[in-house]
């Protein structure tokens, strides 16, 4: 991720001269809240893309990334441990989800009238599952919580996976073309991630998102 | 302590006499985060050139949640920084500001061994620290200082173990405004996702911080675009 950053940055350098000189180029960059629609309720989600408007502000490339951090989302979940194991007197766990999506974006903007429009598909790496609380991550024998929750979850309590997003982002017109809030909602498609507590790999997959954000970034004057 | 605070009083006089050469900003400042109850922080900055400002940084943190080889220690001992902030100008629109940020960091954490209950004997950890981001600033008018960015902290813990502890996206938001001829106070906060460490380390990390910005050797107190300043 940092060598993504940096390959980005040296990017937005040789950009802004380019932009000074042809105003061709621009640039975004766009934190967010927001909302996943799960089967057992929502999850807050937060995150931000960045990156370039090129071909004329038509079309944005950056970086999307965004989580759904279990500290924002209390729910928790309830599974038996692997191969009668059990925990602190337990043979039921209680755990919280938590994930963490980073992926490259594509975003083809249009505008009607004065609202602007992006369409932005983003695809990555997402990585998620679902993790001991509260007293829990104290381990009876002082060992790291994560080798209890591997052993316990029959190594497989997080996962890595792919992801496809795709959606439609609008921004309200505002007086100040460098700085706008708006709303998405976005569909999110998920392959290859499985954990124990969720074999399937439906937790987070074929879900609706909904964001919140300010934009900020060059004026689409060019 | 004692070769702490002279540490302190050592920074401190380092600064002071840099700052006899040219303008530049101050800033002290004090906050919470989800790794310290109480934190503090002293921030140098100055600009070498119109494009590029470079700073020095030293924060001292009372910790609330930290770690130590990927194990918890909660509301003990003590965690401090020192950072070396660089921040580029890379583009101006309209009054939007847009600067690249490379912090790198160096982190000393310990706690004393009957306040954990780590089994390994690990009881001070040193971290390399690097933060890079994309950092706004927005001069609302002549007092009124608006930041915002994006930026993606890195922590890599080197004693006693080498482990990835945390990578963090962090959202920042923050104002600072005049209060008087060279001096502005200022609000920030960030938030954003982490993981790290096979799921040990933060998941969830914000803080919220608020302070003083004294622009040196100024006689016309501009809008502050002094280095946002965070906790890990």
């Amino acid at each position: 991720m940092k060598y993504i950053f940096i390959i980005l940055a040296s990017i937005f350098f040789s950009a802004s001269n380019t932009y000074s000189q042809s105003n061709k180029i621009g640039w975004f960059i766009t934190p967010e809240i927001g909302v996943m629609i799960l089967e057992n309720g929502v999850s807050k989600t937060v995150g931000a893309s960045l990156g370039l408007k090129v071909w004329k502000n038509r079309l944005k490339i950056g970086i999307y990334t965004y989580g759904c951090p279990g500290p924002l989302n209390p729910q928790t979940y309830t599974i038996e441990a692997a191969n009668g194991q059990s925990y602190k007197g337990s043979t039921t766990l209680t755990v919280r989800a938590d994930q963490l999506s980073f992926g490259l974006l594509l975003a083809p903007t249009f505008k009607i009238k004065k609202w602007n429009f992006d369409i932005p598909i983003n695809i990555g790496t997402m990585g998620a599952g679902f993790y001991f609380t509260g007293d829990d991550r104290v381990t009876p024998d002082g060992d790291r919580v994560s080798v209890w929750e591997n052993k316990l979850m029959d190594s497989k309590d997080a996962g890595f996976g792919s992801y496809l997003e795709a959606g439609i982002r609008a921004f309200i017109p505002s007086n100040n073309e460098n700085i706008q809030f708006g709303a998405g909602l976005h569909f999110t498609t998920v392959k290859d991630w499985s954990t124990y507590y969720d074999p399937s790999g439906e937790f987070y997959n074929n879900k609706l998102r909904f964001s919140l954000f300010v934009n900020f970034g060059s004026r689409n004057d060019s | 302590m004692k070769k702490k605070n002279r540490n302190v009083v050592l920074l401190f006089s380092i600064l002071w006499s840099i700052s006899t050469q040219a303008q530049s900003v101050l800033d002290i400042g004090f906050g919470s985060s989800q790794q310290d109850d109480i934190a503090i922080q002293v921030n140098y900055s100055k600009p070498l050139t119109p494009k590029f400002t470079v700073g020095i940084q030293y924060q001292y943190g009372m910790p609330n949640y930290r770690f130590i080889s990927g194990i918890t220690f909660k509301d003990k001992g003590y965690s401090t920084a020192i950072s070396a902030p660089l921040l580029f100008k890379i583009n101006s629109d309209n009054k939007l500001q847009l600067k690249l940020l490379l912090k790198p960091a160096v982190r000393f954490q310990g706690v004393k061994p009957e306040e954990t209950n780590n089994v390994n004997g690990d009881y001070k950890t040193t971290a390399l620290m690097f933060e890079s981001g994309l950092i706004l600033n927005i001069p609302f008018n002549n007092k009124l200082n608006i930041q915002s960015g994006v930026t993606f902290p890195i922590i890599y813990e080197v004693v006693p173990t080498a482990l990835f502890e945390n990578q963090t996206t962090l959202l920042h938001a923050g104002v600072n405004y005049k209060i008087a001829n060279n001096l502005r106070v200022f609000f920030n906060g960030n938030m954003g996702s982490s993981w790290g460490a096979s799921g040990d380390s933060q998941k969830f990390s914000w803080s919220g911080q608020m302070g003083i910005s004294w622009n040196i050797k100024s006689s016309n107190s501009k809008p502050i675009n002094s280095i946002i300043v965070n906790y890990f």
